[in-house]
Protein backbone atom coordinates (compact mmCIF):
# COMPACT_ATOMS: atom_id res chain seq x y z
CA UNK A 1 0.00 0.00 0.00
CA UNK A 2 1.13 3.67 -0.55
CA UNK A 3 0.01 6.06 1.19
CA UNK A 4 0.16 10.07 0.78
CA UNK A 5 0.39 13.23 3.23
CA UNK A 6 -2.46 14.12 4.50
CA UNK A 7 -2.67 17.79 5.07
CA UNK A 8 -6.00 17.23 7.52
CA UNK A 9 -3.52 14.99 9.63
CA UNK A 10 -0.75 16.83 9.47
CA UNK A 11 -0.84 19.15 13.07
CA UNK A 12 0.92 16.75 15.52
CA UNK A 13 -2.14 17.40 17.80
CA UNK A 14 -4.58 15.77 15.04
CA UNK A 15 -1.97 12.80 14.32
CA UNK A 16 -1.81 12.11 18.07
CA UNK A 17 -6.04 12.55 18.07
CA UNK A 18 -6.17 10.05 15.04
CA UNK A 19 -3.73 7.44 16.31
CA UNK A 20 -5.77 7.28 19.47
CA UNK A 21 -9.40 7.39 17.83
CA UNK A 22 -7.48 4.47 15.55
CA UNK A 23 -7.12 2.37 18.66
CA UNK A 24 -10.29 2.96 19.91
CA UNK A 25 -13.98 2.70 19.24
CA UNK A 26 -14.70 6.06 21.22
CA UNK A 27 -12.83 8.26 23.26
CA UNK A 28 -14.01 11.22 25.41
CA UNK A 29 -13.08 14.45 25.53
CA UNK A 30 -10.87 14.78 28.67
CA UNK A 31 -9.17 11.42 27.93
CA UNK A 32 -7.75 12.70 24.50
CA UNK A 33 -7.20 16.10 26.12
CA UNK A 34 -5.11 14.23 28.61
CA UNK A 35 -3.01 12.22 26.21
CA UNK A 36 -2.34 14.90 23.95
CA UNK A 37 -1.53 16.92 26.39
CA UNK A 38 -3.03 20.59 24.80
CA UNK A 39 -6.04 22.93 25.62
CA UNK A 40 -9.75 22.74 25.52
CA UNK A 41 -9.78 25.13 22.77
CA UNK A 42 -6.91 23.78 20.49
CA UNK A 43 -8.43 20.25 20.80
CA UNK A 44 -12.12 21.89 20.26
CA UNK A 45 -10.53 23.32 16.71
CA UNK A 46 -8.29 20.40 16.06
CA UNK A 47 -11.99 17.98 16.43
CA UNK A 48 -13.71 20.17 14.47
CA UNK A 49 -11.92 20.46 11.69
CA UNK A 50 -11.62 16.27 11.57
CA UNK A 51 -14.75 16.42 11.57
CA UNK A 52 -15.55 19.06 8.92
CA UNK A 53 -12.77 16.78 6.56
CA UNK A 54 -15.22 13.39 7.29
CA UNK A 55 -12.17 11.82 9.58
CA UNK A 56 -13.83 11.82 12.94
CA UNK A 57 -17.67 11.75 14.07
CA UNK A 58 -18.84 13.24 17.46
CA UNK A 59 -21.72 12.55 19.73
CA UNK A 60 -22.68 14.03 22.68
CA UNK A 61 -23.89 12.30 25.57
CA UNK A 62 -24.40 12.49 29.80
CA UNK A 63 -21.95 10.74 32.20
CA UNK A 64 -22.27 11.81 36.08
CA UNK A 65 -24.93 14.44 35.71
CA UNK A 66 -22.88 16.23 32.67
CA UNK A 67 -23.24 16.21 28.58
CA UNK A 68 -19.65 14.44 27.02
CA UNK A 69 -18.44 14.83 24.07
CA UNK A 70 -17.23 11.35 22.24
CA UNK A 71 -15.63 11.09 19.13
CA UNK A 72 -14.83 8.05 16.93
CA UNK A 73 -12.83 7.98 13.82
CA UNK A 74 -15.32 7.23 10.79
CA UNK A 75 -13.94 4.53 7.46
CA UNK A 76 -13.13 7.34 5.84
CA UNK A 77 -10.44 8.79 8.65
CA UNK A 78 -9.79 4.74 9.46
CA UNK A 79 -8.29 4.93 5.69
CA UNK A 80 -6.52 8.14 5.81
CA UNK A 81 -4.82 8.06 8.80
CA UNK A 82 -3.42 4.17 7.10
CA UNK A 83 -2.35 6.15 4.22
CA UNK A 84 -0.70 9.27 6.01
CA UNK A 85 0.89 6.58 8.74
CA UNK A 86 2.29 4.69 5.06
CA UNK A 87 3.22 7.97 3.40
CA UNK A 88 5.62 9.02 6.72
CA UNK A 89 6.75 5.24 6.92
CA UNK A 90 8.02 5.53 3.25
CA UNK A 91 9.14 8.71 3.65
CA UNK A 92 11.25 8.17 6.60
CA UNK A 93 12.47 4.82 4.86
CA UNK A 94 13.33 6.84 1.76
CA UNK A 95 15.16 9.72 3.48
CA UNK A 96 17.02 6.56 5.93
CA UNK A 97 18.09 4.37 2.28
CA UNK A 98 19.68 8.12 0.93
CA UNK A 99 21.98 8.56 3.89
CA UNK A 100 23.01 5.20 3.86
CA UNK A 101 23.75 5.07 0.19
CA UNK A 102 25.97 8.46 0.38
CA UNK B 1 7.31 17.22 4.83
CA UNK B 2 11.05 16.56 5.30
CA UNK B 3 12.47 13.27 6.70
CA UNK B 4 12.74 14.74 10.25
CA UNK B 5 9.71 15.71 10.55
CA UNK B 6 8.22 12.69 9.48
CA UNK B 7 10.29 10.69 12.27
CA UNK B 8 9.09 13.17 14.58
CA UNK B 9 5.59 12.31 13.58
CA UNK B 10 5.41 8.72 13.51
CA UNK B 11 7.81 9.52 17.17
CA UNK B 12 4.76 11.08 18.35
CA UNK B 13 2.36 8.46 17.25
CA UNK B 14 4.62 5.72 18.97
CA UNK B 15 4.02 7.85 22.12
CA UNK B 16 0.86 8.28 21.61
CA UNK B 17 0.74 4.38 21.26
CA UNK B 18 2.03 4.19 24.86
CA UNK B 19 0.03 6.24 26.65
CA UNK B 20 -3.00 4.38 25.51
CA UNK B 21 -0.68 0.60 26.29
CA UNK B 22 -0.22 2.73 30.33
CA UNK B 23 -3.91 3.15 30.33
CA UNK B 24 -5.89 0.55 28.53
CA UNK B 25 -5.67 -2.26 31.85
CA UNK B 26 -8.77 -4.39 32.98
CA UNK B 27 -9.35 -5.86 35.78
CA UNK B 28 -9.49 -9.67 36.05
CA UNK B 29 -13.44 -9.50 36.58
CA UNK B 30 -13.81 -7.52 33.66
CA UNK B 31 -12.19 -10.41 31.52
CA UNK B 32 -14.39 -12.86 33.87
CA UNK B 33 -17.59 -11.13 32.87
CA UNK B 34 -16.98 -11.76 29.21
CA UNK B 35 -16.44 -15.70 29.79
CA UNK B 36 -19.65 -15.86 31.63
CA UNK B 37 -21.32 -13.59 28.86
CA UNK B 38 -19.91 -16.41 26.16
CA UNK B 39 -21.13 -19.35 28.65
CA UNK B 40 -24.91 -17.44 28.67
CA UNK B 41 -24.77 -17.66 25.08
CA UNK B 42 -24.54 -21.58 25.13
CA UNK B 43 -26.69 -21.65 27.96
CA UNK B 44 -29.25 -19.62 26.09
CA UNK B 45 -29.16 -21.40 22.87
CA UNK B 46 -29.21 -25.40 25.07
CA UNK B 47 -32.25 -23.72 27.38
CA UNK B 48 -35.90 -24.13 26.47
CA UNK B 49 -37.95 -20.97 24.58
CA UNK B 50 -39.11 -19.82 28.04
CA UNK B 51 -35.88 -19.51 29.29
CA UNK B 52 -33.92 -18.32 26.22
CA UNK B 53 -35.33 -14.63 26.57
CA UNK B 54 -34.45 -14.21 30.26
CA UNK B 55 -30.81 -15.06 29.46
CA UNK B 56 -30.21 -13.12 26.62
CA UNK B 57 -31.57 -9.97 28.50
CA UNK B 58 -29.17 -10.89 31.28
CA UNK B 59 -26.77 -10.69 28.41
CA UNK B 60 -28.07 -7.54 26.85
CA UNK B 61 -27.77 -5.88 30.35
CA UNK B 62 -23.99 -7.15 31.45
CA UNK B 63 -23.15 -6.15 27.95
CA UNK B 64 -24.39 -2.28 28.77
CA UNK B 65 -22.66 -2.18 32.28
CA UNK B 66 -19.37 -3.81 30.89
CA UNK B 67 -19.45 -0.33 28.01
CA UNK B 68 -20.64 1.63 30.86
CA UNK B 69 -18.08 0.68 33.19
CA UNK B 70 -15.23 0.91 30.20
CA UNK B 71 -16.04 4.27 29.15
CA UNK B 72 -16.13 5.42 32.85
CA UNK B 73 -12.57 3.69 33.82
CA UNK B 74 -10.94 4.20 30.76
CA UNK B 75 -13.03 7.19 29.26
CA UNK B 76 -12.49 5.43 26.45
CA UNK B 77 -14.42 2.17 25.29
CA UNK B 78 -12.38 -0.41 22.72
CA UNK B 79 -14.33 -3.53 21.72
CA UNK B 80 -12.51 -6.65 20.91
CA UNK B 81 -12.94 -5.81 17.41
CA UNK B 82 -9.56 -4.23 16.88
CA UNK B 83 -6.75 -4.41 13.80
CA UNK B 84 -4.05 -6.70 14.00
CA UNK B 85 -2.98 -9.86 16.01
CA UNK B 86 -5.56 -9.61 18.04
CA UNK B 87 -7.71 -10.84 15.03
CA UNK B 88 -6.08 -14.36 15.73
CA UNK B 89 -7.77 -14.15 19.32
CA UNK B 90 -11.29 -13.45 18.80
CA UNK B 91 -10.60 -16.47 15.64
CA UNK B 92 -10.32 -19.00 18.47
CA UNK B 93 -12.83 -17.13 20.63
CA UNK B 94 -15.96 -17.82 17.85
CA UNK B 95 -13.89 -21.58 17.24
CA UNK B 96 -14.13 -22.15 21.39
CA UNK B 97 -17.79 -21.11 20.96
CA UNK B 98 -18.83 -23.25 18.13
CA UNK B 99 -17.66 -26.33 19.18
CA UNK B 100 -18.92 -25.98 21.96
CA UNK B 101 -22.35 -25.17 20.82
CA UNK B 102 -22.00 -28.22 18.24
CA UNK B 103 -20.64 -30.82 20.91
CA UNK B 104 -23.43 -30.04 23.36
CA UNK B 105 -26.19 -29.91 20.49
CA UNK B 106 -25.00 -32.63 19.27
CA UNK B 107 -23.30 -34.74 21.51
CA UNK B 108 -25.15 -34.35 24.84
CA UNK B 109 -28.80 -35.54 25.31
CA UNK B 110 -30.99 -33.31 27.77
CA UNK B 111 -28.14 -30.51 28.00
CA UNK B 112 -29.17 -28.69 30.88
CA UNK B 113 -29.82 -32.53 33.08
CA UNK B 114 -26.10 -33.80 31.78
CA UNK B 115 -22.87 -32.69 33.83
CA UNK B 116 -21.05 -32.97 30.77
CA UNK B 117 -22.91 -29.93 28.96
CA UNK B 118 -22.19 -28.11 32.51
CA UNK B 119 -18.50 -28.94 32.40
CA UNK B 120 -18.58 -27.72 28.49
CA UNK B 121 -20.13 -24.70 29.85
CA UNK B 122 -17.20 -24.62 32.46
CA UNK B 123 -15.14 -24.73 29.74
CA UNK B 124 -16.16 -22.53 28.05
CA UNK B 125 -16.15 -19.54 31.17
CA UNK B 126 -12.61 -20.53 31.26
CA UNK B 127 -11.84 -20.41 28.45
CA UNK B 128 -13.33 -17.10 26.77
CA UNK B 129 -11.74 -15.18 30.63
CA UNK B 130 -8.15 -16.35 29.21
CA UNK B 131 -8.66 -15.59 25.97
CA UNK B 132 -10.26 -12.14 27.04
CA UNK B 133 -6.83 -11.83 29.30
CA UNK B 134 -4.60 -13.42 26.27
CA UNK B 135 -6.63 -10.47 23.97
CA UNK B 136 -5.47 -7.43 26.20
CA UNK B 137 -1.45 -8.91 26.61
CA UNK B 138 -1.59 -8.70 22.88
CA UNK B 139 -3.49 -5.68 22.65
CA UNK B 140 -1.19 -4.00 24.99
CA UNK B 141 2.35 -5.15 23.50
CA UNK B 142 0.74 -4.13 20.03
CA UNK B 143 0.55 -0.56 21.08
CA UNK B 144 4.33 -0.35 22.86
CA UNK B 145 5.99 -2.12 19.93
CA UNK B 146 3.78 0.71 17.97
CA UNK B 147 2.35 -2.28 15.47
CA UNK B 148 -0.25 -1.08 13.31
Amino acid sequence: MSGEIDMALHAPARLQIAAMLARADEVEFATMREVTGVSDSVLSKHLTALADAGYVKMVKAPRDGRQRTWASLTRTGRNAFAAHMTALRELAAAAEKAVATE
Amino acid sequence: MDRNEAQSALDAVKNTDRSMADRMTWPLWRHAIFGAMMALVLLAVVSPLAAQLPILGLLLLLVYLVVRDDKKRHGMFVSGYQKGRTGWILAAQFALLLAALVSSLVWVDDPLGSPLFWAIAAFVLIGSTALSLLWENIYQADLKAGRR
